[in-house]
């Protein structure tokens, strides 16, 4: 059973189409990266698989379950979402904000959770700052670490490793494949297709509200689909670290 | 740990307000008075405490606990310092419903005018209780509160218009700029069961609160029931407001100010803040109300005049310093 499935997703803002008919199927274990150029609807594909985004046509399940017929608490125990944004409304301590993702625990175990994921994404000793008073990288892990903290069997990401440094970029997607092969499953949206070709188990290639190509990595991202979906020529090759992205240049005059 | 210390600070704060409440006045009481007080009823100190002092002070202490703990609730709600009890029209919605009252010949009738004003306010709740259902961003909520005021404003101003008499028109504008001088306990009883129902609801609502730091996505997902969580901050705060300026008139910048006071001793929680700045609230209300008594000028200062006339410059104080630590 799948733990997440769209079946035929349509979403419309205003009259424009932005998903167009979308199926897509997630399995447990399973690290599947989103990529494709801005506005080819990304996000909305997250947030329509959680029930954010309200579908025009087509139907969502979690865990087998219609995504339509659940409650908040149903929907909340089968998945967890980071999203693009990064803002957070006051200067509570890092450790609190983590802690959040285990609300529903007893104090205690949540504020325990809360420190192992923030040592998790590196952020040992800085567990009483304020995030206001964190750079916004650190800002960023902190809200990594309250993804991680919810456990869930569904990790929706968007634009996960967006601001990170280079080193955390590497250590948030270990993260991400250390939850994958615990048996959860991961989607996220990444404008890094090295990144994605690296470290995800299937990349689904958007286009002006399409999924034009979903596939493992070398097979996704091929001469073609480059062109197509983002306007640039380029390959992929396998090396001992995973396969690379090698880009050539803009298809664009 | 700290939170705790904070409470226990604001209570003895509220505890010696409510003591020095007793002895201030126009005519100051002697320590031994206020204890002839209590031990004779029937005495000239006891009708001056029990009649006079203490309704008047209780009045200050729960107005201010309820709009210190409505603004820290719009404030959560919104995710915005600069909300405050009135930011979305419950006040205006209160005062019109006085000014109408009042230019219609109702001051006679006791209590005419206070449930006047709590039946705007709660009509005006009620309708952004719903709002707040159906629409997830706080910037939507701003937008119709800052029109829902602007009406409000202007219907007020329209009641001043058609003012049949300059009495009436004077009698609207000194009920208006806050007091609670000459309350009595029936004042206080009558507004009770609605600022306990809203205080109850802000209860309810404070781990909504909390989740919404994060944004509304991570909230709506986070397996919180938000839709009603939000509605009962709505609720509760438009409550507490129609409540308060039913009692008391309009009184600014308290509901404004006590969060930003007790903020950064809570770590910005939007949940643990709410009971330091009710306290806080009765705090700052309790001492302008004494401010108000003790200030000797020929009319006795209005206690929304004080508390904008000093709250204000404190409150540029606050942001000040805040802007500074966000600054680093």
């Amino acid at each position: 059973m799948s733990v997440l499935a769209l079946h035929q997703l349509t979403v419309r803002h205003d009259n424009r189409v932005v998903l167009d008919t979308v199926s897509l199927s997630v399995a447990a274990g399973e690290l599947v990266g989103v990529v494709g150029a801005n506005g080819a609807g990304k996000t909305t594909l997250l947030r329509a698989a959680l029930g954010l985004a309200r579908p025009t046509s087509g139907r969502v399940e979690l865990a087998g379950g219609d995504l339509s017929r659940m409650t908040e608490i149903e929907r909340a125990r089968l998945a967890a979402y980071l999203p693009q944004e990064r803002h957070v409304g006051w200067n509570m301590s890092a450790w609190r904000i983590a802690s959040l993702g285990a609300f529903d625990q007893p104090p205690a175990e949540a504020r325990a959770a809360a420190w192992t994921a923030l040592a998790r994404v590196g952020l040992q000793g800085l567990e009483d700052r304020g995030v206001l008073q964190m750079s916004g990288g650190e800002r960023a892990r902190v809200l990594l670490a309250r993804l991680l903290v919810t456990a869930s069997p569904l990790l929706v990401a968007d634009e996960p490793t967006a601001g990170l440094d280079p080193d955390a970029q590497l250590l948030a997607m270990d993260l991400f494949r250390e939850e994958a092969a615990r048996g959860g499953a991961v989607v996220m949206t990444l404008h890094d297709l090295s990144l994605a070709a690296r470290y995800c188990d299937r990349l689904v290639v958007l286009a002006a509200g399409r999924i034009i190509v979903d596939a493992p990595p070398l097979d996704a991202l091929s001469p073609d689909v480059l062109v197509a979906a983002f306007g640039l020529t380029g390959h992929v090759e396998s090396t001992l670290d995973g396969p690379r992205l090698i880009v050539h240049r803009r298809t664009a005059p | 740990m700290r939170s705790l210390t904070l409470n226990i600070l604001l209570a003895c704060g509220v505890v010696a307000l409510s003591l020095a409440g007793l002895l201030l006045g126009e005519t100051q009481l002697t320590p031994d008075q206020v204890s002839e007080a209590f031990r004779n009823p029937g005495s000239g100190p006891y009708q001056v405490v029990f009649d006079i002092r203490l309704p008047r002070t209780v009045s200050a202490l729960v107005v201010g606990a309820a709009l210190g703990l409505a603004g820290a609730v719009m404030q959560g709600l919104l995710r915005n310092p600069l909300a405050d009890p009135g930011v979305l029209g419950v006040s205006g919605g209160a005062g019109l419903g006085a000014a109408l009252a009042i230019s219609l010949g109702l001051a006679v009738v006791p209590g005419a005018i206070e449930v006047a004003a709590l039946g705007a306010a709660l009509a005006v709740g009620l309708m952004l209780t719903w709002l707040a259902a159906r629409f997830r961003e706080p910037e939507i909520l701003i937008l119709f509160g800052v029109a829902l005021s602007a009406f409000l404003g202007a219907m007020t101003s329209l009641v001043f218009n058609f003012s049949p008499s300059p009495v009436a028109l004077s009698e609207v504008f000194s009920w208006l700029l806050g007091s609670v001088a000459n309350r009595d306990w029936d004042d206080i009883t009558r507004q009770l069961p609605a600022m306990l129902a809203g205080a109850f609801l802000c209860a309810y609502a404070a781990r909504g609160l909390v989740m919404l730091t994060l944004g509304e996505e991570v909230a709506a997902m986070s397996g919180l029931p938000m839709t009603r969580l939000r509605a009962a901050a709505v609720a509760g705060a438009s409550l507490l407001t129609g409540a308060s300026v039913a009692m008391a008139g309009i009184v600014g910048f308290v509901g404004l100010a006590a969060p930003h006071l007790v903020r950064a001793a809570t770590r910005g929680d939007p949940g643990r803040i709410l009971l330091p700045s009710a306290l806080a609230g009765a705090v700052l209300l309790a001492g302008a109300d004494i401010a108000a008594r003790v200030i000797p000028t020929d009319i006795e200062l209005k206690l929304g005049v004080m508390t904008a006339l000093f709250g204000a410059p404190l409150f540029a104080l606050i942001a000040w310093r805040a802007a500074r630590s966000w600054r680093g």
